[in-house]
């Protein structure tokens, strides 16, 4: 009857009015379906592009809403503060926060959502008829998919001896929400081995840098981050050989090493997250990086710069002298005038008192026109000036400098340390520290020759130190070396600088006290995952 | 058989195409050379009138022929006794025929009027009492008198067949037709609900007395007497059942939300909202000229909804605007001026203040001062503002900006053709600077009679409305976070500094919007001539709608930054830009109705059987580029670099079809079945089509003879609903029963290449289905003291099952894609709503109306995706929805000896700092101390309480309106000191210090560092009960007599009103309604308006 009724009444609005029949089957006009995405070898490159797209990074994490992961890692180590007040940096400088409210608690999700697009992609790829597209999309699927699981278990993940799974949880296919998504946590070995897996297959799949648009995957690229995991996982011998294989390969040591990361897809670059003004800008803000990095001296029309990372006392005492030697023991360093006769490095990345920086000299003592007495000013007495683009004034331009996630340098570096664990001090070594200190904008003296094995360590560690600066790396480095415990438990250092007539006077004092429980070697599984999935357990204490 | 007589039905629908309101006293005709005995008997078996006649007074009259179609007794008798020997009178639905005097000859009557007419009468009521006070109009006219003490009254009347109303409260209105009597006597019948009012229902109307379900009304008059532009202002406290909270204030976009009955999903709860029975947006309803409207009902049972389906869900608001009625032309004029300031206004800290309790929250942290005493002591003395400037951020926006509103109407029509027009203007400006709303809305509805038995209906409307604002979308927010130390207002050389003064200027570009929107509607309503009661109505609406946003930055103020050494360096200009987005949407209904009503002797059936369907397609196009060299606003003049488009487009289609059937005896039963069926194309194939079922009834009790003893009980009515119905609105998701892949962000490779990135998105669910609302309603309606009380009480239950849900929950992260929707969630939600009125006359000249209503609506959650793990004290499941968790705060510490004897807490806690509470005494305050602390934001518990009072020639009217049973968040900005870089509130000085131990806020402090007061707990949860004099009016109308002496002007009205009056919260420094727990939000407006109203 119901039909019946139906039909009449519609009928009699079909012959009143003439209407469609098919009213209800109306279609998404603004998506796509599966099968279009995985038979259009561009539609399936687009989907890749997510992967790329997504990929966090130093310029681009955004996170808690409130701007609270605008900061650099390095922020949070001993080379540096972040002056923003509002950021969780503080949490991870205090080591004062519960897995329910852990700062970049959004990483954990946003990687094993692009650990899906990543298994989808793997699952789909092979529908492509297109076999050169088939071979480079999967390549780059795998390196991509090898990176997300880099970073995952450098954050959550730590290397043990126990019984205790200390890895993360491995999904290698896309899975649906009927599947067993109780998931514990593999060995951190297992995790490892399964990276190298993927660069593996990825470095077969892939074509050298040059024969693919810049922004993607290589071979080079695949081979150089094997030799960063291997190092984390500290299979010296197999992370040596690996970096070997990007040695020489046509990456060369970039000449100026203040515009590396000004100078887009040049040739120390060997992996890196592009950004292009105006589509994709840092943190997807106006202005980005460059605002937020700015000392609150420099205004614009609704606000100031926000501070921003600043290095610290600790981090500008690492830097060698121009004769090699540390400041200690070097003639060159007279402490009323500190910034003179350091490793040209130093100029590049720090801004200091005295120093010029977008076109104006630096007044960072109380009365001079960079002290603002606003909470946002650095309390180091030191700025940042790497990653900067100090052609534009604040807020007349998003800022879209490439973030580099792996440059040659860094593969020298994995090469001197992996190389000097594995068999002690050699040649090699030398050859690859030296390349750097060598730069031509660098052009430091070589390494003293004859150093044991310690002591080449510890070059080496200092060597990357300075090299990498808020690079991201130191955050990991001293986790890795077990060394941050011993590091940021107490004060850190900061430069107080007062003028007195025409001189300044220079004094180290300690600006904030820095806690660092053994738990914080490792990052807590944020509490909401933890109670979704109770099979993957806290580890280090959380 | 009942298929071949339906499809025969049909078959005529198509032929013929009609309709036939015909309810209550209105009938219609069709009948050819009869005597007048039949046509008596025809209107007696439709309306229920007897008529008083003898034989021979009859046997003088000729035959007649009528034809006329739903219209009122008056004009059927005036066919009739056209050219007739004899005249009628009304007297209490009785129509006494009498013998006609000689009137005279129609064009006498146009060159010379007729003498007036002395008339005399008494009322009494039923009991033969005289009533005092009653009011005595000549109908059409401002001619008015009242009845004395003992209940006589004289009136002149201008012409013989002048209709006398009478009216008095609590009675049914009354009316003669003087004729040749010129003395009557009138007998008042009590009307305890104005029972045989008409009530707007879903697709038709009804007899108050008929309705068995829940529906309220909302006076025209009350709606009037609010100046707040948007009519959802103006809905709140005036009845039951309605939730409204008023977020903000910007000119042009401060609505408030509405729940009918509460909240009972997690989906949309919003009603749906129908005009002239077309479902449109709610701002279609926002934005109406309230003069343009007829009546508001709100559905908000299922009885009453069901004939919405699967959109009727969270209970419907109908509103039907006005209709022209035969007569001279009527035409009103409306003019209003008012003032508006903020009704909170969120007080900073000055500079030197800031900087003090800056210093203090250093210390307290264990560091150096950051401003020195002599630092202090210029922000205190302001000698040198450049360098040390103290600004109020607030002083920046506009104090009093004013409001206009000009109304013109005029109504009138002939026996062919009906019709009423309005147009109006409204103005409106903000308090940011610039900012404006200009409104202008216009309407004509036209009813024309095609031939005897069909009426086309023909309805014009629009509306166009353009708000006017400053570039910058986060004003409020940059205020909220800028410390009164970071810029000057202005330099005292007159330069900017930048921040918000300088944000605010609009010569630096503007942020506009246009709307425009056309709403048509063709009806025709066609009888059916040989089938008594049966009508048929086709419907066609098209609604059209065409937004453009345009928003112009191009920066001509320079700002400057001052050097230590007290000179200026200009600042370069930011980016000039021009971004344009146009977005259109248009939306068709078709409708074929079929109505069918008719009386076998005391019983009365109504029938209803219609299809209903909509299409809409909508547009979007955008443009942007920037870098602009010349000052054009135009998007070919600005620099091809950097240009920037987008765009999408859709379609939607739903169909339904709805039945319904009422069914009375004698005024006592009423029972009433409806149904639809209902097509969505949001679900899958062979998913699409639901039914929604209802029945409901109602027993008038008082109208058994064992109740008629009791007195003072003049009138009782019981009713009960029961019925299933649906919610298919799931936000903006469309579609979710395919899987998508959706194009989202970009990625950059080689040179600056920006490539597109698909991404797959939320998994898909075929199964995928609408929300299912079971509701109940209990509910009486009573009258006690001839009408002097009134009450209306309702019980409701709500049971609501497959809402749609993600098990975010309960699924790890790991999946690494969006889950999909699923029908799971549950939620009750149940509660009462009592009105209760009084009305009185006091004497003659004073009058007056309360009348107070309350709204209780809880819900609970039956079934919600929460993990299994999760802490017992916070489950969702088994508390409302919205509930807060969070710590529990017990005070402040006070000594260092309570910190370290006090379970471990968050952070290294000194004296003043938050305590919280230990819950599960393990020793320490960690997740698992965290409970449920409040309540939901939208309130439980909303009242209202009206009064009305006439003294002569003034009225006076207010509303009082309050909520209670809700929290709101106060964070960051909004409530504390420093946070992210930001400024500091007057109430923060209330802070603790080994002075202070009483303080009603903690230390204060920098950084999150140590710092436990920033953790979600019942510290910051607030208590955002209020009372609100929403709504004040004092009138005066200008005496009857003056009036008389102009002949042209027949009413003229002076008001002043004033809207958000004042407010009782606990709230400090934001209005308790207000929607954003940081500060950023637009602050409501309070208007001081006052006006005339005249008519001619």
């Amino acid at each position: 009857m119901k039909k019946i009724l139906y039909s009449i009444l519609s009928a009699t609005c079909i012959f009143l009015f003439g209407c469609e029949k098919n009213l209800l089957d109306q279609v998404p006009k603004d998506a796509l379906s599966e099968v279009v995405v995985w038979s259009d070898p561009q539609a399936a490159k687009q989907f890749v592009n997510g992967i790329y797209g997504a990929m966090p990074s130093g310029f681009d994490r955004n996170y808690q809403g409130w701007g609270k992961g605008l900061y650099l890692l390095d922020g949070v180590t001993d080379d540096g503060d972040v002056c923003m007040p509002w950021t969780s940096a503080n949490q991870l400088q205090s080591a004062n926060f519960l897995p329910s409210s852990s700062p970049w608690a959004e990483l954990w999700t946003d990687y094993y959502r692009l650990v899906r697009q990543a298994n989808v992609a793997l699952v789909n790829l092979d529908k492509l008829t297109d076999e050169a597209m088939k071979k480079t999309l999967t390549g780059e699927t795998y390196f991509l998919r090898a990176f997300v699981y880099h970073d995952l278990l450098r954050w959550y993940g730590m290397k043990s001896t126990g019984s205790e799974p200390t890895g993360v949880p491995l999904i290698d296919k896309p899975l649906s929400p009927d599947d067993n998504l109780q998931i514990p946590r593999s060995t951190y070995d297992q995790v490892v081995d399964f990276i190298i897996s993927d660069l593996t297959k990825a470095a077969e799949l892939l074509p050298e840098k040059g024969q693919i648009e810049a922004g993607r995957a290589t071979k080079g690229a695949a081979y150089a981050l094997q030799s960063r995991v291997l190092l984390y996982a500290e299979r010296w011998q197999q992370a040596a050989e690996a970096a070997k294989k990007v040695i020489n390969t046509g990456y060369s040591l970039f000449p100026d090493y203040r515009t590396i990361f000004l100078t887009k897809n040049n040739d120390e670059i060997i992996y890196a997250k592009k950004f292009q003004d105006p589509d994709k800008v840092h943190f997807g803000l106006n202005n980005g990086f460059d605002v937020i990095n700015s000392p609150r001296s420099f205004k614009g029309a609704n606000d100031a710069g926000w501070g921003g990372n600043v290095p610290t006392q600790n981090f500008v005492e690492s830097y060698e002298m121009t004769d090699g030697k540390p400041r200690n023991t070097s003639p060159l360093f007279d402490p009323t005038k500190p910034f003179d006769n350091l490793d040209p490095r130093f100029y590049s990345t720090v801004i200091y008192n005295g120093s010029t920086f977008r076109g104006h000299v630096m007044q960072m003592y109380p009365g001079g026109a960079d002290v603002t007495t606003q909470p946002e000013d650095s309390k180091t007495g030191y700025n940042l000036r790497k990653f900067h683009d100090e052609r534009y004034t604040i807020y007349t331009k998003s800022s879209d400098q490439d973030w580099v996630y792996i440059r040659y340098a860094e593969v020298l570096l994995n090469y001197a340390e992996a190389q000097n664990e594995a068999a002690g001090p050699d040649a090699s070594i030398y050859d690859a520290i030296n390349a750097i200190r060598k730069r031509s904008s660098t052009n430091m003296p070589d390494l003293p020759a004859g150093l044991s094995k310690d002591e080449l360590r510890n070059r080496i560690r200092n060597e990357r130190r300075v090299e990498l600066a808020f690079e991201e790396h130191r955050f990991f480095d001293i986790r890795r070396w077990r060394i941050a415990e011993s590091l940021l438990n107490g004060p850190l250092y900061g430069l107080k600088i007062e003028k007195i007539g025409n001189n300044f006077s220079y004094t180290r004092y300690p600006f904030e006290t820095r806690s660092f429980p053994f738990k914080m070697y490792v990052f807590p599984i944020p509490q909401s995952e933890i109670d979704k999935n109770p099979a993957a357990k806290q580890i280090a204490g959380w | 058989m009942l298929m071949m007589k339906l499809t025969a039905i049909f078959l005529l629908a198509l032929c013929l195409n009609v309709s036939a309101k015909g309810f209550s006293q209105n009938i219609s005709l069709s009948m050819e050379n009869v005597s007048l005995e039949k046509v008596f008997k025809e209107i007696k078996r439709q309306t229920g009138y007897t008529f008083a006649y003898t034989k021979s007074l009859l046997q003088k009259a000729k035959q007649v022929t009528i034809n006329i179609s739903n219209a009122p007794i008056e004009k059927a008798l005036d066919v009739c006794f056209h050219d007739q020997p004899i005249a009628y009178t009304i007297i209490n639905k009785t129509v006494v025929i009498v013998n006609k005097k000689e009137a005279p000859a129609e064009k006498e009557q146009v060159s010379t009027p007729p003498p007036p007419i002395d008339v005399s009468g008494k009322v009494t009521n039923q009991k033969g009492e005289p009533l005092n006070g009653a009011s005595i109009t000549e109908k059409g006219t401002s001619n008015t008198t009242v009845t004395k003490e003992d209940g006589t009254f004289t009136i002149t009347v201008s012409r013989p067949n002048a209709v006398l109303v009478i009216t008095f409260i609590g009675y049914e209105k009354s009316e003669i037709t003087v004729g040749s009597q010129t003395e009557f006597s009138i007998v008042m019948k009590t009307s305890p609900l104005a029972m045989n009012e008409v009530v707007v229902i879903g697709y038709g109307n009804q007899r108050s007395r008929d309705v068995s379900g829940s529906v309220s009304t909302v006076s025209t008059k009350q709606i009037a007497s609010n100046p707040a532009p948007n009519l959802t202002n103006s809905l709140m406290g005036r009845t039951a059942g309605i939730i409204a909270t008023q977020r903000a204030g910007e000119p042009g976009n401060d609505a408030s939300n509405i729940f009918i009955r509460g909240v009972g999903t997690t989906g949309d709860a919003s009603p749906v909202f129908v005009i002239d029975g077309i479902v449109r947006y709610s701002s279609d309803f926002a934005q109406l000229n309230p003069n343009e409207i007829q009546s508001v009902s709100i559905l908000k049972d299922a009885a009453s909804a069901a004939v919405f389906g699967v959109r009727g869900g969270n209970g419907v608001i109908l509103i039907t605007t006005k209709r022209g009625s035969a007569g001279k032309m009527q035409i009103t004029y409306n003019a209003n001026f008012g003032i508006q300031t903020r009704t909170r206004t969120i007080e900073f800290l000055n500079s030197y203040d800031y900087a003090t309790l800056y210093n203090e929250a250093l210390a307290n942290e264990g560091k150096a001062p950051l401003y020195s005493q002599a630092d202090l002591q210029k922000y205190k003395d302001q000698s040198d503002p450049d360098a040390y400037p103290s600004s109020d951020w607030n002083s920046i926006m506009n104090k009093n900006p004013m409001i206009t509103q000009h109304d013109l109407s005029a109504s009138g029509g002939s026996d062919k053709i009906r019709y009423a027009t309005s147009f109006s203007y409204l103005n409106q400006d903000g308090i940011v600077p610039s900012n404006n709303f200009k409104r202008y809305n216009f309407r004509s509805n036209i009813d024309a009679d095609v031939t005897r038995s069909t009426v086309l209906s023909f309805d014009l409307a629009g509306r166009s409305e353009a708000t006017n604002n400053i570039v910058p979308t986060n004003i409020w927010q940059l205020i909220a976070s800028t410390t009164p130390t970071k810029f000057p207002v202005r330099f005292s050389n007159g330069f900017y500094a930048g921040g918000p003064s300088y944000n605010v200027l609009p010569d630096n570009g503007y942020r506009k919007k246009k709307t425009g929107a056309f709403r048509g509607r063709l009806q025709l309503v066609q009888r059916i001539p040989f089938i008594e009661g049966l009508s048929v109505k086709a419907v066609g609406s098209f609604d059209k709608t065409l937004i453009d946003s345009k928003t112009w930055s191009y920066p001509v103020i320079p700002f400057y930054t001052r050097l230590p050494d007290g000179t200026f360096r200009k600042e370069p200009l930011p980016k000039s830009s021009l971004s344009q987005d146009h977005f259109d949407d248009q939306s068709i209904t078709l409708e074929t109705h079929i109505n069918y009503e008719k009386r076998f002797g005391s019983n009365r059936i109504t029938g209803l059987l219609l299809y209903t369907q909509t299409k809409q397609v909508w547009n979007d196009l955008n443009g942007y580029r920037e870098g602009y060299a010349i000052n054009i606003d135009e998007i070919n003049f600005g620099p091809s670099a950097n240009r920037n488009n987008g765009g999408y487009s859709g379609a939607s289609g739903r169909r339904g079809v709805v039945g319904r059937i009422n069914f009375s005896h004698s005024d006592k039963y009423t029972l009433e079945t409806s149904f639809r069926a209902d097509g969505s194309e949001q679900f899958a194939k062979g998913k699409r089509w639901g039914f929604f079922p209802s029945v409901s009834g109602s027993y008038v009790i008082s109208q058994e003879s064992f109740m008629k003893n009791i007195t003072f009980l003049n009138f009782l009515k019981l009713r009960t609903s029961y019925g299933i119905l649906g919610n298919d609105r799931i936000g903006a998701a469309r579609f979710l029963y395919l899987q998508s892949y959706n194009p989202s962000g970009s990625a950059v490779f080689g040179n600056g290449d920006v490539q597109q990135a698909i991404v797959e998105g939320s998994l898909a669910n075929p199964d995928v289905t609408w929300e299912t609302v079971k509701k109940l309603d209990v509910g009486f309606d009573a009258s006690f003291f001839s009408g002097k009380l009134t009450t209306t009480f309702d019980y409701f239950y709500d049971k609501r099952s497959d809402i749609l849900g993600r098990r975010n929950a309960s699924v790890p992260a790991l999946l690494g894609v969006g889950l999909p929707v699923e029908n799971f969630t549950k939620v009750d939600n149940r509660g009462i709503e009592l009105t209760i009125g009084h009305q009185n006359a006091v004497s003659k000249n004073l009058r007056y109306t309360i009348s107070g209503n309350v709204t209780y609506a809880r819900n609970k959650v039956v079934f919600i995706d929460e993990p299994a793990t999760t802490n017992p004290n916070l489950m969702r499941t088994g508390r409302p929805l919205g509930t807060e968790f969070g710590f529990q705060a017990i005070g402040l510490f006070q000594t260092q000896d309570e910190v370290d004897k006090a379970p471990t807490q968050i952070g290294n806690n000194r004296p003043g700092d938050i305590r919280y509470k230990d819950v599960n005494n393990d020793g320490k305050i960690d997740d698992n101390d965290r409970v449920p602390i409040g309540k939901a934001n939208t309130p439980e518990i909303v009242y209202g309480f009206n009064g009305g009072l006439n003294f002569k020639n003034f009225e006076l009217s207010f509303l009082l309106q309050g909520a209670t049973n809700v929290n709101q968040w106060y964070r960051g900005e909004g409530i504390w000191p420093f946070f992210v870089g930001a400024g500091a509130l007057k109430t923060n000085l209330d802070r603790w210090t080994p002075s202070n131990p009483n303080a009603s806020e903690p230390r204060v402090l920098i950084s999150i560092d140590n710092m436990n007061h920033h953790d979600l707990s019942s510290f910051w949860l607030k208590n955002s009960s209020y009372l609100k004099l929403r709504n004040v009016e004092l009138a005066f109308n200008l005496p009857k007599a003056l009036l008389e002496k102009t002949k042209a002007i027949q009413g003229l009205r002076f008001y002043v009103n004033c809207n958000n009056v004042y407010t009782w919260t606990k709230i400090k420094n934001f209005d308790p309604e207000n929607g954003s727990d940081r500060g950023w939000a637009y602050p409501q407006l309070r208007i001081f308006n006052t006006g005339f109203n005249i008519q001619f």
